[in-house]
């Protein structure tokens, strides 16, 4: 697709006339499984100039350097970026592996700064379901063992975890293979059982770093499909990590980090795509597209901010 | 799934998770292999105790008197007085063991009355000397003495020190064989006290005076005697009534007499060189103890727990070894396996961190994680606990079969100072050191086997701890980020 530049003032202006509001958000999927939709109270994730420093041979260096970001219930969103670029990092912090160095970063209203280990980690057993790129499955567990461990810590009696894991696997499409372990598996179906670990336990937020990166073409489209049916029909938000472009056109939202900033936050549909950069110059592809793409967004030109 | 969990890994990990049992087992079992032989060569100890001492005596009185005054003049020999066979000369004395002084029976009633005392018996023990050699000789010293350096006075001659048969020796030979003069009242106190009877019967009361004896089964055999038949000692025939055997297989006591008999014998009516003592409790030993040396200020007061100490021969080295050597062996090699055990989990431990790590990702409590550390290596220290113990069992009882039968001896006479002939007979008929011969055994009791399954679970609890230490240290976010 050939991007076309077009004048701010003007996308602001059509768009401006379209009366939306000031916020990003995306049209309701249409939910299918038994999930409910989220209320819409307030967003999933709101970041606020949130800086994580690591030191490295005794210097500090900032893997995310003030980052503003939010993310509502149901959304899918991509951040993409060059290696270091601070998105594993953007997402270990929203998967409350880790505290933020600064600035604040909440989840559904819950202030995950200011939580210690074990409060992270309920919201990790409740809130979030993570997918790994080497999927992480537990070698010496099967398929079905491998999912029910997500539910150990939820305190879910033995029987209701083989019920649950296996009806996990059945969405998934991995029911004949509940009793293989990890390496009778292929990569692709390890994939499905590490998101069927990740989905069992209902999670508000599926979190996939690179969940394509081990696989093959074929079988790379047969995950994004699982995991765009995943936020498609059982309502889930969804942030994946990825490099593959292919991945990441689609998903109606986009977000670049470079250094560890938002270099630019991108609204896409099939018809088009709205692109605004750091420096806030907005661009669409087709400009003609810019409209129809961020009231598809239910967002306002003027208003893509973070 | 905690189990089916810890399972799995230890069957992924199979060489680690066998070594670290293995190094705990190994530890194990050598606590099981020292701690059996201790208390073997315990055993062995009391056994010998018993065996030298009697089970039912806590104390025995004993006096140490110059040798001179004892010995000099017994052995004084003339042609007149010993029998001639061809060229040969053969001479039985029986004296009371030489270098033992004696104490009136009176003292034996003084004791029984003291507090803390059970009863209180008396013993004399004697030794008959069978002296033979060259008459010639015999006359050749005798026209010696006569013209004033006679045996048995004064210093010996240059040269006659050394080996009995050397240049200058006399060619006389000295065997003996010991005998006991019992309280035939109370048998079950004093010398018959540490012995098993073999045939006939033991003393009994009334036969003070009598003229019967009771002989060691190995002295039986040696001189071909059994029950019913006559003893000659000191020109007196005795009826063989019994023969017995020293409870640990020991050469103990070869004739038993009633005491009149014996004190007869050496013409010491009234008088004994043993004063055996029966406490009325463990406790009360030292007491006793204590005021049998102020009743008896120069006499010798032992207790078992005395003689213990003065157990010398390969008995008392095995005791020494499995004491010193074994322990430390074995607490070397335990702490060795607690520290490889530590090690090796907390190696594993980091070999894992992406598995940890991901647990945590998905809501696994760090305690969680250390738990399943720890379930991982109790198992191991487990199955090192079963190997541990039948390895053990095995070494205890390779060790019982394999090792010779100990020998223990206690000298119970008089050190021998005097050099010369004289020093020699005194030595020869003094040699009251009793030896034992104790068969090794090496037990493992219900509480070793506990005792070594402690200490492997003691040895994975300490590995589970470093493991889980270092699990829990970890950061999942770190975790994951070095697998990226």
């Amino acid at each position: 697709m050939k991007r076309l530049d077009i004048e701010i003032e003007e996308a602001r202006t059509a768009l401006a006339q379209s009366g939306l509001t000031d916020e990003w958000s995306l049209p309701q999927p249409v939910h299918a499984g038994s999930a409910a939709p989220r209320s819409a109270a307030g967003p999933l994730y709101r970041l606020d100039a949130v800086q994580k420093l690591f030191t490295r041979r005794g210097a500090r260096v900032a893997a995310l350097d003030g980052v503003d970001l939010t993310i509502e219930n149901g959304e899918f969103v991509i951040v993409m970026g060059s290696t270091g670029s601070g998105k594993s990092t953007l997402l270990m912090l929203l998967g409350a592996l880790d505290r933020p160095s600064a600035g604040t970063l909440s989840c559904e209203g819950q202030d995950l700064s200011r939580l210690g280990e074990s409060g992270l980690c309920a919201v990790r057993g409740r809130l979030v379901g993570f997918v790994f790129q080497s999927f992480n499955l537990i070698p010496t567990l099967t398929a079905l063992e491998n999912v029910e461990t997500a539910l150990v810590p939820l305190g879910v009696s033995a029987g209701e975890r083989r019920e649950r894991a296996l009806a996990a696997l059945a969405d998934v499409g991995l029911s004949q293979r509940a009793g293989h372990v990890p390496g009778e598996l292929s990569g692709g179906e390890q994939q499905r059982v590490a998101i069927a670990r990740a989905l069992v336990k209902d999670p508000h937020v599926l979190l996939a770093d690179e969940p394509t990166g081990n696989l093959d073409e074929k079988t790379r489209d047969d995950i994004v499909g699982v995991l765009e049916s995943v936020w498609r029909e059982r309502g889930k938000t969804l942030i994946v990590v990825t490099h593959d472009s292919s991945v990441a056109a689609r998903a109606p939202r986009l977000i670049r980090l470079h250094e560890g900033r938002v270099v630019e936050h991108v609204r896409q549909n099939g018809a088009g795509v709205v692109s605004r950069a750091a420096d806030g110059s907005v661009v669409a592809t087709p400009p003609a597209a810019a409209t129809a793409v961020l009231e598809e967004a239910g967002t306002p030109v003027g208003a893509m901010a973070p | 799934m905690f189990f089916t969990y810890v399972w799995r890994e230890l069957r992924r990990r199979k060489r680690q998770a066998l070594l670290t049992s293995l190094g705990l087992a190994l530890g194990v079992a050598l606590v099981v292999i020292v701690s059996a032989v201790t208390t073997g060569v315990g055993d062995a100890q009391q056994d010998v105790l018993k065996s030298l001492y009697g089970v039912g005596t806590d104390v025995t009185v004993t006096k140490s008197v110059e040798m001179q005054e004892s010995m000099r003049g017994q052995f004084r020999m003339s042609t007149d007085d010993v029998e001639k066979v061809g060229d040969q000369f053969v001479r039985d004395t029986v004296i009371a063991t030489p270098g033992a002084g004696t104490f009136l029976e009176e003292r034996i009633t003084e004791i029984a009355q003291m507090d803390d005392v059970a009863a209180s018996v008396g013993g004399l023990l004697l030794t008959n000397a069978r002296v033979s050699g060259d008459y010639e000789w015999l006359e050749e010293r005798e026209q010696l003495e006569q013209s004033g350096s006679g045996f048995g006075q004064g210093p010996p001659p240059e040269g006659e020190e050394g080996a009995g048969q050397g240049a200058g020796m006399p060619p006389i030979e000295i065997t003996t064989f010991s005998m006991a003069g019992v309280d035939v009242s109370d048998v079950e106190l004093g010398p018959l006290g540490s012995v098993e009877l073999v045939d006939g019967r033991l003393f009994e009361a009334g036969e003070e005076a009598d003229n019967v004896a009771v002989i060691s089964s190995s002295y039986a055999k040696q001189e071909e005697l059994a029950v019913g038949d006559a003893l000659t000692v000191g020109e007196k025939e005795y009826e063989v009534i019994g023969t017995v055997a020293s409870q640990a297989g020991g050469e103990g006591v070869n004739v038993y007499l009633p005491l009149v008999r014996a004190q007869k014998l050496v013409d010491s009516e009234g008088k004994v060189n043993q004063i055996y003592v029966r406490a009325d409790s463990a406790e009360s030993i030292p007491a006793v103890e204590a005021r049998i040396a102020e009743l008896l200020p120069a006499a010798t007061v032992t207790s078992a727990e005395d003689l213990a100490e003065q157990v010398s021969g390969s008995l008392g080295s095995a005791s020494s070894l499995a004491d010193r050597l074994g322990t430390w062996l074995a607490v070397a090699v335990l702490a060795a396996a607690f520290l490889v055990a530590g090690l090796l989990t907390m190696a594993g431990v980091s070999r894992r961190t992406t598995e940890f790590g991901t647990l945590k990702a998905i809501g696994w409590r760090s305690r969680r994680i250390v738990g399943q550390v720890m379930g991982e290596s109790l198992l191991q220290g487990v199955i090192g606990a079963v190997l541990g113990v039948g390895l053990g069992i095995l070494g205890a009882v390779l060790v019982a079969q394999l090792s010779p039968d100990l020998q223990a001896s206690v000298a119970t006479g008089p050190e021998i100072q005097e050099g010369g002939m004289v020093g020699r007979m005194a030595s020869d008929l003094l040699d009251t050191t009793q030896t034992v011969s104790i068969e090794m055994t090496a037990p493992v009791g219900l509480d070793l086997v506990l005792l070594a399954v402690g200490l492997a679970l003691a040895g994975a609890v300490f590995a589970g701890i470093l493991g889980g230490w270092r699990a829990a240290r970890l950061r999942p976010a770190e975790a994951l980020r070095r697998v990226e």
